[in-house]
């Protein structure tokens, strides 16, 4: 543990409690070679930022450079769409509360807790192609198909208004595990230590609390596939995002300049919030720490018992559904609901898999393999550099670079690169992996500055990182979440691929378009695309949050 | 009985063709990834059930390809921003094909049949006497689906005139308890081509002005009359089944299953191809009827047809141009007809043996009348008429009255008409 001082005139010292965090002495002059190490990751990120710088120039390319942003913020369906992706800042905000929340009661129940984790971890793996699918099946208004319509009447949950609820609803189902999972193992780590807001202290969550704010909020804003496939067309209107806005615009003209406002004025708005995210992560330890003891009344022992197992029954409705749908022959599952007994069957998959399951399933391989490999072998050098070689000041720049780029949204180098590439997969894995690449390398820094150490202030050769036991969580961490997050991509495939190199995500997007009467097929292919990144994600999912965390594995 | 062996028979070739296609295409794709291998691209803009068609219209020539479904955004296969090489694109509106004729190569010499000109007259881009676009699909979008035994129960008749249908609706809320009518208001096109079959069957000097783009066309008052007629249609209480909110948030199979599966409305306007979801539920194929669109005394033979244009891009490679030469034969679309249904060949030499009856009418209705292609594929403001007619339909939903909705509707198309360049 380490506490740090700041003094007025800006410099900053670290009082060791524990040990450092970083090279506290600037580097020997020979190990300049070593910098080499970074040129991999050097070429990704300029391969990110000359599109992006690109993209800044479309959007300054008018009359008095600000001619196309004056438009944008003067356009009442670009400010709706602002507006929209507000709302799911604050949707990102309500599920971070309720996931510390919940993080903190699972402490008092620590047997149905192995369960519940196993449960809210499983939808973190799917794509949001297929929560958005399961969610409007759910929710499908006919009571002969919808399961919310059959419980509570026939109300037109797809409709405008209620649709954000079906939305909210997706979102945190795929996201919530990951919040308590992540504020979970933060909170093991602190056990007794708490944070005073005012009258109230709160138990720490420690350094993984921003990893997790930083992630569930950009994800909030960048939200794009889930609207895409849960929401009739009629009602895109009600919940047009920023990210769907540009996507309109691109395509109802040839006009550049305008969207790269749009996305440029999203990335300004992200890159902010990163910008606050990652002064956190630099840190070990805020500044108040207070000791505390764990509340553990019988009351609350009982509410979190209610509360764990609303939550077990409720995160696994989903999943069920989905699976049981996908079991259904096409015409069963097109007019009647997950529940029925007749037309059980294989024929959804046989549907699917006459068609276009193996191709894109072989598609999505090809791009999320490469992908993933790239993204590791660039990182490790890269994250290697930051922690233990680079001077601090250059690390703390860098790192805050990487921060922005880590949220950058794929709007922001979508249109440039979309001119150039020529779409092969080729090109997708490279994009992937630059756009990959800053998050991973972040990641693995935080873990290797947190990781538990031998000796004092001590730096590992490279081939260390690789070797050693103690770093392998956080390797694991990065490849699973790369791998699983390419796997599942829809928005850069779509918005660079284009259509012609489909992954997964796309062709089950195309079947979705007549959605209920396409529901069997929709769900056998949402249930494949979903096995791949499941069955990874439990079987590491241990090792991953370990990895993100810097803890060891328990 | 039949359908359970074949429907087992399925299940039976996927579980023992699975892993092979996966390897298959594994080998294709590394045989792409390395170059070796070339498919033929195709961009369609089908999905689901009749991608799967076209797929058995291909055949054994579906190895040598790579379907594309590109859905809605189909244009952007023929697009200046079009970043991958495709050999043919499945166009469904035939002003793509005239607007992008620079990045097209024209046909084989033997495809083109002299008969594809009366499809749409002028409609078809040619150049220096070669034709640019094939027509392989038709579609009748002037049908209205209906239940045959609910119509004999009740002793109702299909309407000759918009009066009697409107008569016929309230008769069948009163007499059999449902809503007339289904509708597929998340599907834009569907309202569009609703609105298009009012406006041509009854003003259809109108419709051609709008077509012509002729300055002012949007303002006129039978533009007003048709909204009002389509809002008094749709905004008559317990017109549209489900409600009108429920009418907005379903898709056109949707509103075609409620007709023929969960018998919650009487009628669904949709076009030919509604048939092939109406086979693929199990519907009773003897319980379906249609009539088509009511019109005003002698505009009958006017008829609303949608249709897909096989185009091949420039420049063409051989084996794209067997595939459309392939393509253009009046047999190459048997096995999406009598497969799939809901296909109308544009080719006339197609034996009209293999349609189902209620398909083989309509084929014959399109063949010998003046078919007019659909309004919000041919105008520039299609995309803002298909938004237009959802907020009329949500307008209603939320309790407006239908006079002051289609009052709405038609100042928006007019506003929309003025601020367009």
């Amino acid at each position: 543990m380490s506490m740090e001082v700041r003094t007025r005139d800006g410099l900053r010292l670290e009082v060791a409690g524990r040990e450092v965090t970083g090279g506290l002495r600037a580097p020997a002059g020979r190990d300049g070679w070593s910098y080499l190490l970074g040129l991999p990751a050097l070429v990704l990120v300029v391969l990110l930022m000359v599109p992006m710088a690109w993209t800044l120039v479309w959007a300054l390319s008018a009359p008095w450079g600000v001619g196309n942003l004056v438009d944008v913020l003067t356009d009442p369906d670009a400010l709706r769409a602002g507006w929209h992706s507000v709302l799911w800042v604050g949707i990102g905000l309500v599920l971070l509360v309720a996931g510390y929340v919940i993080a903190v009661l699972s402490r008092l129940v620590s047997g149905l807790w192995r369960v519940l984790l196993y449960l809210m971890i499983l939808p973190f793996g799917v794509s949001a192609m297929v929560s958005g699918a399961v969610f409007r099946m759910l929710f499908d208004p006919n009571s002969a198909r919808g399961t919310v319509s059959a419980l509570f009447g026939e109300v037109v949950w797809l409709g405008p208004g209620l649709i954000w609820w079906v939305l909210g609803s997706a979102f945190a189902w795929s996201w919530l595990g990951f919040v308590v999972v992540l504020f979970r193992a933060g909170l093991d780590a602190n056990a007794g230590v708490g944070h005073r807001f005012g009258r109230l202290v709160l138990p720490r969550a420690g350094p993984v609390t921003s990893i997790v704010v930083l992630t569930v909020l950009v994800a909030a804003i960048r939200v794009f596939d889930l609207v895409l496939i849960a929401t009739p067309g009629s009602i895109v209107p009600d919940v047009d995002v920023v990210g769907l806005h540009w996507w309109q615009l691109t395509t109802d003209s040839t006009d550049q300049g305008r969207p790269a406002a749009l996305a440029v004025l999203l990335f300004v708005v992200v890159a902010a919030l990163s910008l606050i995210g990652t002064r956190g992560m630099g840190r070990v330890t805020p500044p108040e720490p207070v000791p505390m003891k764990e509340p553990a009344s019988e009351r609350t022992r009982w509410w979190s018992w209610v509360i764990g197992l609303g939550i077990g029954l409720v995160w696994t409705l989903p999943l069920v559904v989905l699976v049981a749908t996908a079991l259904h022959d096409p015409p069963a599952a097109g007019t009647g609901g997950w529940w029925r007994l007749s037309g059980l069957g294989f024929g959804s998959f046989a549907a699917v898999a006459d068609t276009w399951l193996w191709p894109a399933l072989t598609g999505s391989l090809f791009i999320a393999g490469p992908a993933t490999l790239l993204v590791v072998a660039c990182a490790v050098p890269a994250a290697y550099l930051l922690t233990w070689r680079l001077p601090r000041r250059a690390a703390a720049a860098l790192i805050v670079l990487l921060g922005v780029l880590a949220v950058a949204p794929v709007q922001m180098y979508a249109g440039p690169l979309g001119d150039v590439f020529s779409g092969s997969k080729a090109s997708l894995v490279l994009v992937h992996a630059a756009a990959g690449l800053p998050f991973a390398t972040l990641v693995l820094r935080a873990a290797f500055a947190a990781a538990p150490r031998v000796g004092v202030d001590r730096r590992p050769a490279l081939d260390e990182v690789w070797r050693r036991g103690r770093y392998r969580p956080a390797l694991v961490a990065v490849t699973v979440l790369e791998f699983v997050l390419v796997w599942n991509d829809f928005i850069v495939s779509f918005l660079i691929g284009g259509p012609a190199d489909s992954p997964l995500a796309l062709l089950l997007w195309g079947e979705a378009r007549q959605f209920a009467t396409s529901a069997g097929p929709v769900a056998a292919g949402a249930v494949v695309s979903a096995i791949v990144p499941v069955a990874i994600l439990l079987v590491t999912w241990r090792t991953v949050v370990a990895g993100l965390t810097g803890e060891s594995v328990r | 009985m039949s359908s359970h062996v074949v429907r087992r028979r399925t299940i039976l070739r996927a579980a023992a063709l699975g892993p092979v296609g996966g390897l298959a295409a594994g080998c294709a794709e590394l045989a792409r990834v390395t170059g070796l291998g070339d498919p033929v691209r195709v961009a369609v803009s089908w999905s689901a059930t009749e991608l799967a068609a076209f797929q058995r219209v291909l055949g054994a020539r579906a190895d040598d390809c790579e379907l594309v479904p590109l859905g809605d955004d189909i244009d952007a296969a023929l697009g200046a921003n079009a970043t991958y090489r495709l050999d043919m694109v499945a166009v469904p509106r035939p002003k793509l094909v005239l607007a992008n004729v620079d990045r097209l190569a024209p046909l084989p010499d033997d495809v083109w049949k002299p008969d594809y000109d009366e499809i749409w007259p002028g409609g078809l881009a040619a150049r220096d006497g070669r034709h640019y676009a094939l027509p392989f699909k038709l579609a009748h979008a002037s049908v209205v689906w209906y239940r045959k035994s609910l119509f004999a129960e009740h002793g109702l008749r299909a309407p000759t005139n918009w009066s009697e249908w409107l008569d016929l609706n309230d008769r069948i809320t009163e007499q059999a308890g449902i809503a007339p009518l289904a509708l597929g208001g998340a599907d834009g096109w569907l309202l569009a081509q609703f609105f298009a079959n009012v406006l041509l069957r009854h003003f259809d000097g109108t419709y051609d002005a709008l077509v012509r783009g002729a300055p002012g066309a949007w303002a006129a008052g039978d533009v007003r009359a048709a909204f009002g007629m389509v809002a008094a249609m749709w905004g008559r209480p317990d017109a549209l089944s489900g409600g009108a909110e429920r009418a907005l948030v379903a898709q056109f199979p949707e509103a075609v299953l409620a007709v023929f599966h969960h018998h919650e409305a009487a009628m669904v306007p949709a076009p030919d191809f509604a048939e092939s979801v109406i086979r693929e539920f199990d519907a009773l194929d003897d319980d379906v009827d249609k009539f088509t669109f009511p019109a005003a005394p002698g505009l009958g033979p006017r008829l609303v047809a949608t249709g897909d244009l096989l185009v091949l891009t420039a420049p063409s490679r051989p084996a794209a141009g067997d595939l459309i030469r392939h393509l253009s034969g009046p047999e190459a679309p048997v096995p999406w007809i009598t497969g799939t249904g809901g296909f109308i060949a544009a080719n006339r030499k197609t034996d009209l043996s293999h349609y189902t009856q209620n398909l083989r009418e309509l084929a014959m209705e399109l063949r010998s009348s003046d078919p007019r292609f659909d309004l919000s594929d041919q105008v520039v403001l299609g995309d803002v008429l298909k938004r237009v007619l959802q907020d009329l339909l949500r307008a209603l939903a939320a309790g407006t009255a239908p006079a002051a909705a289609a009052d709405t509707a038609a100042r928006a198309m007019a506003d929309a008409e003025r601020a367009a360049p």
